[in-house]
């Protein structure tokens, strides 16, 4: 109550999503605006970022498929949305992402926590629509939290603005 | 005896979850409403206009009317490529709201169409629909009363139908049209089986 009238509250964001998304890139366009040279995340990356004057700590974390398991150490009560990024443009493992969503889902500690899904690499020729993620992840089937999906390409810095605009009035809102 | 006090307690302080869709085509006024809606039950300052992009997604609201109600409302995107989905919310859905741009005359049939599709559908039966006529701050928009004749809404069958003009975007009427649709609920024959 008193960190709320002070404002020092810890507003700790998610970044998940499977291997080669764009996680990475998309916490350093977050952080200093520029596209990075990442290489895969073993293990996790953490950037403050103020964003219209609300400072996050922004975790993002290695998407592999031998370290996912590991995302669920970091959820907990201090975890106040997450972004999840998908590859628009693989086609082939979009059901894979869709599990990996769903499984999130069951964590208590993330129940009413807004989501911000990225429909990343959209600078990719014949990558599918926000409509098609939307499909493919079932995102319809969710109820009790925002969310929002955003076309983003993070190496061109399309979307993630817009996403963080909506996510800022999101956890407003909660 | 704790049980007993538990029952007691719940019995006093557990409130009647009711879920509203709102639904129209898209630039209708769909979040912005929802804005008005968590400005007037809740305090929140509205997003500025400017600041919503079109909706792919939910947007969400509890409101608390009265003590022993909370009203839980979505929002959902209204792009062609989204309207398909709608029908996912139907079955858990206890009323629906159908928001128009008045003052878009060339859109007026597609919206009329989407809304005899969403009313037809067998999954919301009986659901109270309250037809929203927003932006009516603007010179050409149409009168509620031909809206409601060229929507037929009086032929529509198994649905408690209500057209009220709104402003969404400086909250003119949506007060009076939100209290039509709780008084509606109160009286809905509409059974949800979550």
């Amino acid at each position: 109550m008193l960190s709320k009238l002070w404002g020092e509250k810890e507003m700790r964001i998610l970044i998940l999503g499977l291997d080669n998304a764009g996680k990475t890139t998309i916490l350093y366009r977050m952080h200093c605006g520029e596209v990075v040279t990442t290489i895969p995340t073993i293990g996790f990356n953490v950037e403050e970022v103020t964003y219209k004057n609300v400072t996050f700590s922004v975790w993002d974390l290695g998407g592999q498929a031998s370290i996912r398991p590991y995302w669920r150490c970091y959820f907990g009560e201090a975890t106040s949305a997450l972004i999840y990024v998908v590859d628009s443009s693989d086609r082939e493992r979009i059901g894979i992402s869709a599990e990996e969503l769903t499984a999130m889902f069951e964590e208590e500690d993330l129940n009413g926590v807004p989501l911000v899904v990225f429909a990343n690499k959209q600078d990719v020729d014949g990558a599918l629509t926000p409509a098609e993620v939307t499909e493919a992840l079932g995102l319809a089937r969710i109820r009790d939290r925002q969310w929002q999906i955003f076309k983003t390409s993070a190496i061109e810095g399309v979307g993630i603005d817009e996403g963080l605009d909506w996510l800022v009035h999101a956890l407003k809102s909660k | 005896m704790f049980s007993l006090l538990s029952g007691l307690w719940k019995y006093l302080f557990t409130k009647t979850e009711l879920f509203t869709l709102i639904v129209g085509l898209d630039y209708a006024g769909k979040t912005t409403l929802l804005e008005q809606m968590k400005s007037m039950y809740l305090g929140m300052d509205p997003l500025p206009e400017e600041k919503i992009t079109p909706t792919v997604g939910l947007n969400r609201t509890r409101a608390h009317p009265n003590w022993t109600e909370v009203l839980v409302t979505w929002d959902v995107g209204g792009q062609r490529s989204l309207i398909g989905m709608w029908d996912r919310y139907f079955n858990e859905a206890h009323a629906v709201v159908f928001v128009i741009d008045s003052s878009d005359t060339v859109r007026m049939d597609e919206a009329r169409s989407t809304f005899h599709t969403v009313v037809a559908d067998p999954r919301l039966a009986g659901a109270p629909v309250l037809l929203l006529c927003n932006k009516m701050d603007k010179d050409d928009a149409i009168d509620p009363d031909v809206v409601a004749d060229a929507f037929g809404v009086t032929d529509v069958p198994d649905h408690n139908m209500h057209v009220a003009p709104i402003c969404a975007k400086d909250g003119t009427g949506v007060t009076e049209a939100i209290d039509w649709l709780l008084a509606a609920l109160q009286t809905s024959p509409r059974q949800i089986i979550r």
